[in-house]
């Protein structure tokens, strides 16, 4: 049984259909990339995935674990091991980065977490990320550059250690170094939790370092193609333009 | 003693409105005991600040305010904390002139520094009714922080009143911190008022968490060529409490600049009005004032009035508010969401974010602990 | 330069400024008694139930104290005030049988040529009565009426004219709804039937010329369920020594998804005490948009509400306020947010120079009932020197968690480096500080009509060559 399984699945912006008849399957410890041109609906199906509000799942349904998790509110879909990276994470004045992700994992497992423990992975986490550890005592992505944001991201994607994470556009507006750092983390993740990924890029430069089970292209909310790892390739050298 | 029937005109708007908003000021009626019941603990007294007490006679006549400070604009004259406005209004200090039980005077020489706060805990017990006062003066170069809490059980009631003038001479730096932690049926009184010289700071931070009905009134003038103040205010209303506050800052110094911070929440069927004036008054070339209000609102009883004013005389200046009020955001949800927090969890999360980015800038430990247990047993 | 500034200033008033004789025009006397809301009443042949509604109004006129909030209006004195003048005209449907100076008036006023090109249908009122209306065939012929008020008093709409007239705006409201009540006279009537959509926009034009005088018309929309409209109102008066009043109102009910557009330039000479009362209701998903510029008037008390009933039912408001020497504006909006999902904007602009106070006033009110609503306040002022203006006064009052309300104010002068970066660039302060105004403008005057747009431009380049010396 795979881990999340799309079936059929259109979504709506309010009343603008985005995306059409969305089939995916992806298995525990996969990594899949969805790609395509901007505008394509790749974040659509991030956040549809996630459970956000704004986005109506208007047919299909979406299976993760074997149960339909259609109808769940995204944080039942956090808890049943679910993340998303997000594009634009959002500031959040008044509680620092330690204590959001303390409180997030004290919420999902519904445990207490040893603080000692909870610091040094932490601390572990940050180093892995080259993320100056000051930065967990600061009010969470307030003031942070749109790379330490994306790192903040990561640092609670392995913190929270889901079974199967959206990276949306994680590598936009990063600097080569930060995509490595970034990169190091996912492969992190990866390789430690045996988390399934659904990376969502428009570009590859994420991809270089990282091992690829499967590869969608996705064009004006259709997935046009699917292929193994070396799509990814041949999209670098030749583009989007045979597939619009 | 016997109870006092009281009616007071308090918060007055420095300017009017629509009647029918009632908004231009609040009518206080009530009978109250003021009992003179209460204790004031002053402790932690630092070296260069002078601390003299007064019963409620001769309060305006006290030494603190009797000699002239050279240089300073305006000049401390003995008037100056009579004459002195406070943002609850006039009525409301008639009222602490008439009912004072004690007076502070407290004088931070040039050679106060800032390396501890002077501290003073007011306690005033169940059914109390106790009404205090203080004159501050910060004399040129002196940098002086006061901390103070009024702290009850939750289960209290009784009425507090607080009056705290503040002089701040050339060049001084005053930080004033205020922990309402009151019992939930107290009612309180909050009357500030200040005037800040030459190059002079005045910083307040207020938590306002208890209290049943608390009026909270801030008359800042900023006299002084680049005199300043920043306000941050916390606070919190739970159950039926009502919170009525009144901000002014008045800008006649050039290059002056205020900054006001107000961020809470309400629950259950708490309500909240707030009004905010800045005055930036003719002459004030290069002043700046700034005013944002974030309230989080949290029941579908809970009633939210905010009123930011911009009076502007003047060209070479600029002002600024803003406010956002309402529940979570959408966004803002779904993020949280998305990480496992439910959305009652959310709220619960948020709501201590916003105090927290005010205690936040509490930088004494026994305070920020005080206020911490506080917002656990409000929160269970 | 000094000598520019004389010249700039009296091209400006000479647009407006010229008026005419009153000749053989019939007036009421000065001030206001029962005796001449009789008069009125006579005179224009109201229905008895006009007539008991306008002794009402004087009654609560006579009762309510003047505002103790706004602006000073002592300089105001109803005793002086001539309540109705007559022109000596009847109201024609033809522009040739316009007498020849008030039509000399509008013509200079560009009212005909501006009804030629883009508009569905034209009134125009000089003084008390309407003295030209029209309306295109092709919008008639929709089923759309367009006509004077006291036609509509007495012919086929007079139920409908009874069942809204001063509904909406009740005398009780404030004093000088009580007033109008009591002595109003002229304005138009629309009504637009169910589903029609009317393309191009209908105009009054409102022109006082009588000295010492108030004109009090009144403007009653109906845009039925699923239409359509876009109405200009624009007002001017030439310039006297002795207080003039205008206290117009303006009711507005739009229908279930309807839309109506009501946009105002208001060119009051600096004489005029406008004190107007203007007010909309929405029903479920109606639309209502409010365009206006403030440049005139000695003393003005304008906040035009939305009251928006209906689920799902929008306001916006986008307002310029232009305050000049001797000038104090008070102008902004009410918003009143009853039905669910409701939402509302005001995007207001102020300026002030040559000792002008301009007022931002608002209030938003978003009552228990009107859940998942949101309102947005976002208001500017912009001080052209020290010896003017400017004050910000917007109230907010939330009665509900489900609602989000943001609010962003901000009060400043032009930035010397944006007309550094001007200037730099050739172009001489003054254009570059007009330039900078206009842009500072731009968000209402992108919403008017072309014609409307470059008049307003007009007048903000006017009153710029005036200021900076």
């Amino acid at each position: 049984m795979a881990l999340l399984e799309i079936k059929d699945l259109c979504v709506a912006v309010e009343d603008n259909e985005i995306l059409k008849d969305i089939s995916i399957s992806i298995g525990k410890g996969e990594t899949h990339v969805l790609m395509g041109p901007n505008g394509a609906g790749k974040s659509t199906l991030g956040n549809a995935l996630m459970g956000n509000p704004s986005y109506r799942v208007t047919k299909g349904r979406i299976f993760f674990n074997g149960l339909d998790i259609k109808d769940e509110s995204p944080d039942r879909r956090a808890k049943a091991g679910m993340f998303m990276s997000f594009q634009n994470p959002l500031e959040i004045p008044g509680i620092s980065l330690s204590s959001f992700i303390r409180n997030a994992i004290i919420l999902q497992t519904g445990q207490k977490i040893k603080l000692t423990e909870f610091r040094k992975s932490l601390s572990d986490n940050m180093k892995l990320l080259s993320f100056d550890s000051a930065y967990k005592d600061r009010d969470l992505n307030v003031g942070f550059s749109g790379g330490e944001k994306k790192k903040a991201e990561i640092l609670q994607m392995l913190m929270l250690k889901p079974k199967f994470a959206i990276l949306d556009e994680t590598d936009s507006g990063l600097d080569v170094d930060a995509v490595r750092t970034v990169s190091e983390g996912i492969r992190e993740y990866q390789k430690q939790k045996d988390g399934a990924l659904l990376i969502i890029t428009h570009s590859t430069r994420i991809l270089d370092s990282l091992s690829v089970d499967r590869t969608h292209i996705l064009v004006k909310g259709r997935i046009v193609a699917s292929g193994d790892g070396s799509l990814v390739d041949e999209v670098n050298l030749n583009g989007f333009e045979k597939y619009m | 003693m016997e109870k006092k029937d009281l009616e007071l005109i308090l918060n007055s708007l420095p300017t009017l409105t629509w009647n029918s908003l009632k908004l231009n000021s609040t009518v206080f009626k009530d009978s109250i005991d003021l009992n003179g019941r209460g204790e004031c603990i002053i402790h932690n007294i630092p070296s260069g600040v002078i601390i003299g007490s007064e019963g409620c006679d001769g309060c305006e006549r006290g030494r603190d305010a009797v000699e002239a400070i050279s240089g300073a604009q305006p000049r401390l004259k003995p008037s100056l904390f009579k004459e002195m406005k406070t943002g609850m209004g006039p009525e409301a200090k008639n009222f602490f002139n008439k009912y004072c039980h004690e007076t502070l005077s407290i004088r931070a020489m040039c050679t106060a520094s800032a390396d501890k706060p002077l501290k003073i805990n007011y306690l005033p017990g169940n059914e109390d009714g106790y009404v205090v006062k203080q004159n501050i003066t910060a004399e040129a170069g002196s940098n002086l922080t006061v901390i103070m809490d009024y702290s009850g059980r939750p289960e209290d009631s009784g009425f507090f009143g607080i009056q705290t003038q503040i002089f701040a001479a050339e060049d001084s730096v005053v930080n004033i911190i205020k922990l309402e932690l009151l019992g939930r049926n107290y009612t309180h009184f909050e009357n500030i008022g200040g005037v800040v010289g030459d190059n002079a700071r005045v910083n307040v931070i207020q938590m306002i968490l208890g209290g049943g009905k608390s009026y909270v009134g801030l008359n800042m003038e900023l006299s002084g060529y680049r005199s300043s103040f920043e306000g941050n205010v916390g606070y919190l209303c739970l159950n039926d409490q009502k919170l009525d506050m009144n901000y002014y800052m008045g800008h006649s110094g050039r290059r002056s600049t205020s900054s006001l911070r107000v961020e809470g929440a309400l629950r259950d069927s708490a309500s909240k009005t707030f009004r905010g004036t800045i005055d930036l008054k003719h002459g004030a070339k290069g002043a700046c004032g700034d005013e944002q209000e974030g309230t989080l609102l949290l029941s579908k009883d809970v009633r939210n009035k905010t009123l930011p004013v911009i009076l502007c005389d003047e060209d070479d200046v600029e002002g600024t508010h803003g406010a956002s009020i309402g529940r979570l955001s959408a966004e803002l949800l779904f993020y949280m969401q998305s990480r496992g927090i439910s959305e009652k969890e959310a709220e619960l999360l948020m709501t201590k974010a916003k105090i927290n980015t005010v205690r936040s800038l509490i930088k004494d430990e026994s305070s920020i602990g005080k206020v911490q247990h506080y917002m656990e047993e409000a929160f269970g | 330069m000094e000598k520019e500034r004389t010249e700039v200033d009296e091209l400006d008033r000479s647009i407006y400024d010229f008026r005419y004789e009153e000749k053989d025009f019939y007036r009421v006397r000065e001030g206001l008694t029962e005796e001449i809301v009789l008069e009125i009443s006579k005179e224009k042949n109201d229905p008895e139930w006009m007539r008991k509604k306008r002794l009402e109004a004087l009654k609560i006129y006579n009762e309510l104290k003047v505002p103790d909030w706004g602006p000073d209006i002592s300089g105001l004195n109803i005793d002086d005030i001539v309540t109705y003048v007559r022109p000596n005209t009847a109201m024609k449907g033809s522009w040739d049988e316009v007498p020849e100076d008030i039509k000399n008036t509008f013509e200079r006023l560009g009212i005909p040529q501006a009804e030629r090109k883009s508009l569905a249908g034209v009134g125009a009122q000089y003084d008390s009565e309407l003295v030209y209306h029209n309306v295109k065939d092709e919008v008639s012929e929709l089923g759309v009426v367009y006509t004077d008020m006291e036609s509509a008093l007495t012919g086929e709409y007079e139920q409908m004219v009874r069942d809204h007239f001063m509904k909406l705006v009740p005398p009780t409201d404030h004093k000088f709804a009580a007033l109008h009540g009591a002595v109003w006279s002229g304005g138009s009537f629309v009504y637009v039937p169910p589903g029609v959509r009317v393309d191009i926009p209908l105009q009054s034009y409102f022109r006082l010329n009588a000295a010492g005088a108030g004109q009090f018309e009144h403007t009653l929309i109906i845009v039925s369920e699923g239409a359509e409209l876009h109405f200009i109102e624009g007002c001017s008066a030439p310039k006297y020594n002795v207080a003039n009043l205008h206290a117009g109102c303006v009711e507005l009910y739009v229908g279930k998804n309807a839309k109506l557009r009501y946009s105002t330039i208001e060119n009051w000479s600096k004489n005029m005490y406008n004190l107007n009362t203007k007010r909309a209701i929405c029903e479920e998903g109606g639309i209502i948009e409010w365009i206006s510029g403030s440049f005139g008037s000695h003393v003005s008390y304008l906040y035009p509400s939305s009251i928006l009933k209906g689920d799902d039912s929008h306001a916006e408001f986008t307002g310029i306020t232009f305050a000049g020497s001797g000038q104090n504006l008070d102008t902004g909006a009410k918003m009143v947010h009853i039905g669910k999902r409701t939402s509302s904007f005001i995007n207001t602009k102020s300026i002030s120079k040559a000792g002008g106070i301009s007022t931002y006033r608002s209030s938003v009110i978003i009552t228990e009932g009107a859940v998942d609503s949101k309102a947005s306040v976002s208001c500017a002022s912009l001080m052209l020197d020290d010896i003017s203006r400017s004050d910000t006064v917007p109230a907010m009052d939330i009665r509900t968690d489900r609602a989000d309300v943001g609010h962003e104010a901000k009060i400043g002068r032009i930035s010397d480096d944006a007309v550094f970066y001007l200037m730099s660039r050739g172009i001489p302060e003054e254009d570059a500080k007009a330039m900078i105004v206009s842009g500072f403008a731009d968000p209402v005057s992108k919403e008017l009509p072309l014609e409307y747009a470059v008049e307003m431009n007009n007048l903000i380049q006017l009153e710029m060559k005036g200021a900076i010396g």
